[in-house]
């Protein structure tokens, strides 16, 4: 049992059922991408890691409990759920997983989702998924770090919404309630709880500048899966932001941040042949997808 | 549908204020007419007085308004907003929806927004929006295009943060744009998304190609002999995009250069909303998410402009509350 803060919590539900997201960072399955969903650019499920470091022991028992429940809610939304992450980071898929999966789904390389705890895990926390998974010797991700990303998710929010679904503690944060938001502490709940998982997957993800050159390579490159061309959009844009600004949440910009092999990294000016075959855009634009779409081909 | 809306600064005569919001509670459709009104006004009046003295000269007309809207019963002056709005000019963007908030049930989306407009954090951040982002909104958009894109522009996060309270503010305030379809906002959004490089080399190539290739070498490429086919393109890109939300092509400067303060704005919306957390003592609720260690405190001056503009919003119950942990 984790003590929640009435008025904190009860804010926090009203802002997400507003639109404030509770997770975001690379595309999900259900990130759109040129106005579809990023699963259905990509073939099967793809498979999701919760890393519950950084958390404490109550609040990893209440989320556990809580994935088992809804995660034949993030199985229709096409996330297959390995067993949570701890200290030591290695792939097992959970029952529910086993049996939902699509028959070879083990032996191919798939994309992988971590879903990383926002503010609670230390930096180090970035290299040690890089160094796990380009270890470990699985079909699954066999593919190396272009298709793997994170996704950051509000703990606090998590953990308060998992301990909300027993009955008792609903209870009794209902009884905590100013009695003028009962009846809106009703209707609000299951609203913010479908929010919370179609932001674990990116199903509420809105437009911004990022997404808009996702799509942009993505329509040049349609072959290409959306965390690799996430990846290539991410680098482009971290060039042009303040170092506070930057993102990590791609395994390619990690790489090329741990590896040093990034910085400097060497620009070209735009071909007058990319921009024959990009289309219609704005100078600043079109330098920014040359460097991306020059990222994406880049191992 | 609660409105966002502020009066102007510097008002003469508390009465006057009071006449006034009695008046907006009869009449609630009269706010937006008188929102959009003001705006428009202060745009003209900005021409040619200096700030506080448009406040004043908007103030003068308030006070005529309000005698005559005063001598009518408050079914007709609803009616009489309505039709003056609707004979207003088109407005510089092509809207092709009439600026509704579409939401399922009007009824859920006024309990939510009373409801998240009661506690004092989203109250705080909406004084942020009015105080640092409202006086750099530019006439040639809708002013929930603006708070629209400058929601778009904000890095996602996942927290509640100064930033992202900001951003909700401005989210919960474009629900009209939102509705709008795909092709305007992406148009607009990369209107917004121009830089002043982009400008000057589609500029440069209208006016005849001339002192171009340091334009051209600011936009992001140094060869000055792409720079032909380059600014031709970069000049017919702003032109479709400009066709498609319908604006005037040779005011591209002013909404580019809008742009570029709109979001050096909402930077410092939400340094004031940090700032202004951190000068309180108790940080109940929501608030006490919007605050982090080492955050600089709000100035004393600052502190002043967020009670005075809090005596003036009666709408919005958060205020009160916000008032009483300053």
């Amino acid at each position: 049992m984790v003590t929640l803060d009435t008025a904190t919590t009860w804010t926090r539900i009203l802002s997400v059922t507003a639109g404030a997201s509770c997770a975001a960072g690379a595309p999900g399955p259900g990130t759109r991408i040129r106005g579809t969903p990023a699963r259905e650019l990509s073939q099967g499920p793809w498979l999701g890691l919760v890393d519950f470091h950084g958390l404490r022991r109550a609040e990893q028992k209440i989320l556990e409990a809580w994935l088992r429940r809804i995660e034949p809610l993030l199985l229709v939304r096409h996330l297959l759920l390995a067993k949570p992450l701890a200290d030591d980071i290695f792939i097992e898929l959970t029952p529910q997983a086993l049996e939902a999966m699509p028959e070879g789904f083990r032996d191919a390389p798939r994309p992988i989702l971590i879903l990383a705890p926002a503010g609670r895990s230390r930096p180090e926390r970035r290299r040690e998924y890089l160094d796990a998974l380009l270890g470990l010797s699985l079909p699954l991700a066999s593919a190396g770090s272009e298709l793997w990303a994170i996704r950051e998710f509000d703990p606090d929010f998590v953990i308060a919404l998992a301990q909300l679904s027993d009955p008792v503690a609903r209870a009794a944060f209902r009884a905590s309630l100013d009695p003028a938001h009962k009846h809106l502490f009703d209707a609000q709940l299951p609203v913010a709880e479908v929010a919370l998982i179609d932001d674990l997957t990116g199903g509420r993800d809105e437009e911004s500048a990022v997404a808009m050159d996702l799509d942009a390579l993505s329509s040049l490159h349609p072959q290409a899966h959306p965390l690799s061309v996430f990846a290539a959009v991410e680098r482009a844009h971290n060039r042009r932001r303040s170092e506070k600004e930057k993102t990590q949440f791609s395994a390619r910009t990690l790489e090329a941040r741990l590896s040093a092999r990034g910085f400097p990294e060497p620009l070209r000016e735009c071909t007058p042949e990319f921009a024959a075959a990009a289309g219609d855009f704005l100078p600043a634009e079109l330098q920014r997808l040359f460097e991306a779409s020059e990222l994406l081909g880049q191992t | 549908m609660t409105q966002l809306f502020a009066f102007p600064t510097e008002c003469p005569d508390d009465a006057l204020l009071a006449r006034w919001e009695s008046l907006l509670g009869k009449a609630p459709r009269l706010s937006s007419w008188l929102d959009e009104t003001l705006r428009g006004r202060r745009a003209e009046l900005s021409q040619e007085f200096a700030g506080v003295e448009v406040e004043r000269v908007l103030w003068t007309e308030m006070s005529r308004w309000l005698n005559d809207f005063e001598a009518l019963p408050s079914f007709a002056v609803s009616a009489i907003a309505t039709t003056i709005a609707e004979q207003r000019e088109p407005l510089a963007i092509k809207l092709e929806k009439p600026i509704e908030i579409t939401i399922d049930s009007p009824e859920t989306a006024l309990t939510e927004l009373e409801a998240l407009a009661a506690d004092p954090a989203f109250a705080l951040a909406h004084h942020c929006v009015e105080a640092r982002i409202r006086p750099h909104l530019h006439p040639l958009l809708p002013e929930s295009a603006w708070f629209g894109l400058l929601h778009a522009s904000a890095q996602a996060n996942p927290q509640l943060s100064a930033a992202t309270a900001v951003g909700l503010v401005l989210r919960v305030s474009s629900r009209s744009w939102q509705a709008q379809p795909s092709e305007v906002r992406r148009a607009a959004m990369r209107l917004f998304q121009a830089t002043a490089a982009d400008l000057k080399t589609s500029e440069s190539f209208r006016a005849g190609g001339q002192k171009s290739s340091e334009n051209f070498a600011a936009a992001g490429q140094k060869s000055s002999e792409n720079f032909g086919a380059a600014g031709q393109k970069s000049s017919d890109t702003f032109g479709r995009l400009c066709a498609v939300l319908s604006v005037d092509r040779t005011r591209l400067s002013e909404l580019v250069a809008a742009g570029q303060r709109l979001r050096k704005a909402s930077s410092e919306a939400a340094t004031l909303c940090a700032g202004l957390v951190a000068r309180l003592l108790k940080r109940p609720g929501g608030l006490s998410l919007l605050g982090q260690d080492g955050d600089a405190k709000a100035s004393d001056a600052e502190v002043a402009e967020l009670r005075e503009h809090a005596r003036r919003q009666t709408r919005m119950t958060g205020y009160g509350r916000l008032l009483r942990l300053i």
